[in-house]
């Protein structure tokens, strides 16, 4: 832990200005980081038994993403492990699929370096949950989990971060994952960084279930537009960046086909569901002077944390990128990725027709078709 | 870190926030624990910046600032009622999501119980886009049968995620010590769930199934299975084992005292828990291929004993159905398909002969009685005769009128050599002769005469309809014939098909060499050929007879097999030349010395058939057997052997190779062979040599001919045998498959000249790729 925290103090006077020289650092550390990945991996491959290619820590497994990962690289025939917490109900599902589940914790760094042993690739998929600390988990875990993954000479770690990070230092999870992706790029890993843009699976607790079931919907009325991409989408281009040698050392951003504003989003559900949403809309202000009471009170620190997105949503901000270097890169298929239509749909025609199996033996139906 | 279990991320995050009211309630103590944690230390990264490190917070402001906000749902809750400050928490978290829930917890967490319940759940087919087949996922139970190797392992792992049952056949390994199961009750599991008792010989023990003492999720954790699969110890060895890899709920011998007590009644009700397999995944591979036993008891005899397992209880439970076995509602609806072929004629029991191994060791009552029927029938035993009616013997063939043939026929003048042979023929006033009939030996059938000329031909026949097949003459529901025959060598026996206008059809029989081995030829409708070219495309449903049919060599060919029998036999008569019969070497076979003309023109046959079976058509493969290349074979034993020096770059030189190679492809052979036999239909998957990397690298290159020699990653052969698994042009087809080869030549120039499909977990390349490969070969 003395190591983690003086990294911390390391990189605090970088951090603080790194709006003013972003752009030259950003290309120095790359850089630094070519010219040390090829030094470090001259050493493994030379000497001692080499580690098995196939074999995979997954840290985050558990999460909606980490588990696509799981299923994912199971499929594609890699020796799953996924690091979990040591906890009441164990992640049984991990086991059952086919992983090897390691007792582990980001926050105790020595925890770590037993689940690495014999492991070629992590991918990194974990974040902190609304409960959690975002910097105990997100910045002190990781940063223990990239000097663990140093020390025992992991030979590629694919980090997933969030896009357009480095742009809003003022959102405390962006800002943990833009600092995180910038020690890593100094860390000597062979790294890749992919920054996922959102996911389809959160439109359906906030939007999709909510107005089938003709509750009130909330929303914003920011222009932010985000290109949703499906996690499956986004596990098999994560396991496309872990068998690329040319992903090697790159920062990419997972979009989805098409930037949707959350506008469009309700119309499409209404659309589909053939039901009419039932939309409160909240003005960002309102959510930006929340943060700011809230973020006074100790107490409500996580809630202002959350509530920071309000900067972003008062950007107009696209999150989507071009993404035909990345396919190109990659090696994937453009039209094999998931529409938002195409997933809206497919949710749709599911739920209702297991509805109607369920309104057929109860007797009951509630919703409205 | 969002290393939750999916089920309770819902519970905890509500949770956290009814907690934030209750901890502002119990005030002082709640927010000093969350002070250290909360509060920046000066050192920290741009998280805080986000964060007003300002003072301790006062319930006063609180309520000044949210009134002037307008934001009622910051009022503090605590004053309230319990209802109220729950409607209160909920636009709370509501309204705090809103700001959160777009991108915040991209990386990983979410609260919806819908996306976890459909996620977690794998037997979910939508939970994963790159699915085959997952709709049939559900219905089927996949034996995988080396299920720790390496591509063993992939394939399991696999089936789980698509949602199938998955059961493994694992060898007793000495790590895992095991015992006789306590849970299931001899009493009650007598014999098989379809009530053919089973009678084990060679000392085996019959008795409750094993289990390991650690218990099944510690084994399943040491083997490194999935939790998913179940597992049944046992032996490839082991006739039992194999029938209990196939149906679990069989424990005892009919010797047994509960069998006597309860009889059959026990059977019926008996607790049937545990599905029976209805695919097996064959991917064994002798752990040291230096030892031709463990290599012919993995290659061979352990697909012959998991094949005959397999028919022999389905072909049970298609019986008990047909029985219409009333007494098990659950049998009724359920449907049972026949494994394997029909008998269409049958005119020996030479059974026992061909099956040793499984028909020794898993001799039920059935075959007993299959015996006495061999030998003549038993009026008395008339349930039996009711169930083996559907095949003839010898008794429906008859002779066709052997003809001299039409010479060159009508379009093409017959040459003067002929006409001077067919005037000598009729001068000498000889006749052809062709007979059907049993033989004296075995009761095989035996076709059998000589013919004159170039161009005679002999032709023997039967009517399909003398069978009594299940259905209104369903030949269309089959996929072809399978015929057991040996003969005297010549390459000139064909089968013939006929319709009802007379429209022929014939298939060459060839490469049956020696007397005394039976070669099983199987022959699909479309390989049939129409016999001229006006006759239109075979259409099945109109077929009446199937034929055997000789043609007599023409001079040239008999000149030459004649020829290369003098050499063997190192007879250098003077009228080698002129001499134009063949000689079949049979010890019978009187002919006359005198007259030697007669004998010079004579062309001799003699083909003896023991069985005629209809292959079934079949939508799905029931058999997926992994074979090997001739280089994957080579790369397994270099591999052994260098395991066995602790040399693990040990390379073997070229001709220990091909020798290596050889030996291999011989036992593997033979089990596909074994394999093919049965009638069950099979997917034969020969990969190049295994390495260990990812699946969707490079392209596949499926192929047939032996030619390919390139490696192959094992997970892609995985995905490879899960697809086939229902994949309909898979059925019945062996082929090779290996990685594209990787040319030096500049592009435009590459010399390879093989399709290669992309692999990918998305797009369904099989079908495609094995579209243009033959059937049954």
């Amino acid at each position: 832990m003395a190591s983690t925290s003086m990294m911390i103090s390391c990189r605090t006077p970088a951090v603080q200005s790194r709006q003013a020289s972003r752009s030259f650092r950003s290309r120095r550390s790359s850089l630094h980081a070519r010219s040390e990945a090829a030094d470090s991996s001259a050493p493994v491959s030379s000497s001692g038994t080499p580690v098995k290619k196939m074999s995979m820590l997954v840290v985050g497994a558990t999460g909606t993403l980490g588990r696509q990962v799981v299923r994912r690289a199971l499929d594609e025939g890699y020796e799953v492990r996924a690091l979990v917490r040591p906890r009441q109900n164990p992640a049984d599902f991990l086991r059952d699929w086919g992983a090897v589940t390691v007792k582990g914790d980001l926050n105790d760094p020595s925890s770590l370096p037993p689940a690495l042993v014999g492991v070629h690739t992590v991918v990194d998929c974990a974040t902190a949950r609304p409960e959690e600390s975002v910097r105990a988990v997100d910045w002190e875990g990781k940063v223990a989990l990239i000097q663990a993954c140093q020390a025992m000479k992991i030979q590629r770690y694919v980090y997933m971060s969030i896009a357009n990070c480095d742009k809003h230092p003022d959102v405390p999870l962006m800002a943990v994952k833009s600092c995180t992706e910038e020690y890593l790029q100094t860390s000597g890993l062979n790294y890749t960084v992919l920054r996922a843009c959102g996911f389809m699976q959160a439109l359906i607790g906030q939007y999709a279930i909510p107005i089938l079931e003709g509750n009130q919907v909330w929303g914003t009325d920011d222009t932010t537009r985000t290109a949703y991409l499906n996690t499956q989408d986004a596990a098999r281009m994560c396991l496309a960046a872990v068998r690329s040698d040319e992903a090697v050392g790159k920062t990419l951003t997972l979009a989805g086909p098409r930037a949707f504003t959350v506008s469009e989003v309700i119309a499409l559900c209404e659309k589909l569901a053939g039901a009419s949403a039932n939309v409160s809309k909240v003005p960002v202000s309102v959510l930006r002077t929340a943060k700011a009471i809230t973020g006074v009170f100790q107490w409500t620190g996580d809630a202002a944390d959350r509530l920071a997105f309000a900067e972003v949503l008062s950007g107009n901000e696209v999150f989507s990128a071009p993404m035909d270097e990345t396919y190109d890169l990659l090696g994937l298929n453009p039209e094999e990725t998931t529409t938002v239509e195409m997933y809206l749909r497919e949710y749709y025609t599911q739920i209702l027709k297991k509805l109607k199996e369920v309104g057929a033996q109860s007797g009951q139906n509630r919703f409205d078709f | 870190m969002s290393s939750g279990g999916g089920e309770n991320s819902s519970s905890s995050s509500t949770s956290t926030k009814t907690k934030k009211p209750n901890s502002v309630k119990s005030s002082r103590s709640a927010s000093g624990r969350r002070t250290p944690k909360r509060a920046p230390p000066p050192s920290s990264p741009s998280p805080e910046d986000a964060q007003p490190s300002t003072a301790a917070p006062q319930p006063s402001d609180l309520f000044g600032v949210s009134g002037n906000e307008k934001v009622p749902e910051t009022l503090n809750p605590f004053e309230l009622g319990r209802k109220a400050r729950e409607a209160t928490e909920n636009l709370w978290s509501t309204f705090v999501d809103l700001g959160s829930g777009f991108s915040s917890r991209s990386s990983g967490d979410y609260d919806l119980d819908v996306d976890m319940s459909r996620v977690a759940s794998p037997s979910d087919g939508e939970a994963m886009t790159c699915d085959v087949g997952t709709d049939k996922a559900e219905t089927n139970t996949v034996l995988v049968v080396g299920a720790t190797g390496s591509v063993g392992k992939i394939v399991v792992r696999k089936l789980v995620l698509r949602g199938y049952n998955v059961r493994c056949l694992v060898r007793p390994r000495d790590d895992i010590p095991l015992q006789p199961s306590t849970r299931v009750g001899p009493d009650v599991r007598v014999g098989g769930r379809h009530g053919r008792t089973l009678r084990f010989s060679k000392g085996e023990t019959t008795g409750p199934p094993l289990e390991a003492v650690c218990g099944d999720a510690e084994a399943k954790q040491i083997l490194g299975l999935p939790q998913q699969v179940s597992i049944v110890w046992g032996n490839l060895a082991s006739g039992l084992d194999c029938y209990r890899a196939i149906d679990p709920c069989c424990a005892c011998d009919a010797d047994s005292e509960s069998f006597r007590k309860y009889g059959w009644e026990a059977l019926c009700y008996a607790p049937y828990d545990k599905p029976p397999t209805t695919k097996v995944v064959y991917c064994v591979r002798a752990s040291n291929p230096d030892d031709e036993g463990d290599r012919s008891l993995c290659d061979i005899d352990g697909v012959g004993y998991l094949s005959q397992a397999y028919q022999t209880y389905w072909n049970g439970m298609t019986q008990m159905q047909q029985r219409n076995w009333k007494r098990d509602r659950r049998l009724q609806t359920s449907e049972f398909n026949k494994k394997g072929k029909t008998l269409l004629f049958m005119f020996s029991d030479n059974t026992t002969a061909q099956g040793r191994g499984f028909n020794a060791a898993l001799r039920g009552r059935d075959t007993d009685k299959r015996v006495v029927r061999g030998a003549g029938g038993d009026p008395k035993q008339k349930r039996q005769t009711v169930t083996r009616k559907r095949y003839r013997g010898v008794e429906s063939w008859r002779v066709t009128e052997p003809s001299t043939g039409k010479g060159g026929g009508a379009s093409k003048p017959m040459s003067p050599q002929e006409r001077l042979r067919r005037e000598y023929i009729e001068a000498l006033g000889v006749k052809n002769e062709a007979t059907v009939r049993s033989s004296e030996y075995k009761g095989v059938m035996r076709f059998e005469g000589e013919v004159y000329a170039k161009g005679g031909v002999a032709e023997a026949r039967a009517p399909f309809d003398a069978v009594d097949l299940p259905g209104v003459m369903a030949l269309e529901k089959y996929e072809g014939l399978q015929l057991e025959c040996s003969s005297d060598g010549q390459p000139c026996y064909w089968c013939i098909l006929e319709d009802e206008t007379g429209n022929r059809y014939r298939y060459r029989m060839s490469a049956m060499s020696t007397y005394q081995t039976w070669k099983k030829i199987r022959v699909p409708w479309s390989s049939f050929r129409p016999m001229n070219n006006k006759t239109p495309p075979l259409d099945v449903s109109k077929l009446k007879y199937m034929g055997i049919r000789y043609e007599a060599p023409s001079v040239a060919q008999a000149e030459k097999i004649k020829l290369q029998e003098v050499l063997r036999s190192r007879d250098f008569d003077d009228d080698v030349d002129v001499r134009l019969s063949i000689d079949d070497d049979d010890d019978d076979d009187d002919f006359d010395d005198e007259d030697e003309d007669k004998e010079l023109l004579a062309a001799k046959f003699r083909i003896d058939c023991s069985k005629v079976s209809l292959l079934p058509r079949q939508e799905e493969p029931d058999f997926v057997l992994l074979s090997c290349t001739g280089a994957g074979a080579a790369k397994q034993m270099e591999e052994a052997r260098g395991r066995a020096l602790n040399q693990p770059n040990y390379k073997m030189s070229e001709n220990e190779s091909t020798f290596a190679e050889r030996d291999m492809r011989r036992t593997k052979t033979a089990g596909e062979d074994r394999l093919k036999a049965t009638g069950l239909a099979y997917t034969i998957v020969r990969p190049g040599p295994l390495q260990d990397v990812p699946s969707g690298l490079q392209a596949l290159v499926f192929d047939q001919s032996g030619r390919v020699r390139n490696s192959i990653g094992t997970a892609d052969v995985a995905d490879v045998v899960v697809r086939s698994l229902h994949e309909e042009k898979a059925v019945n087809k062996s082929f090779e498959v290996c990685y594209e080869q990787k040319s030096d030549l500049p592009t435009g120039l590459d010399s390879y000249e093989l399709v290669a499909h992309l692999s990918s977990l998305e797009t369904d390349y099989l079908k495609p790729a094995l579209e243009p490969l033959e059937r049954n070969i």
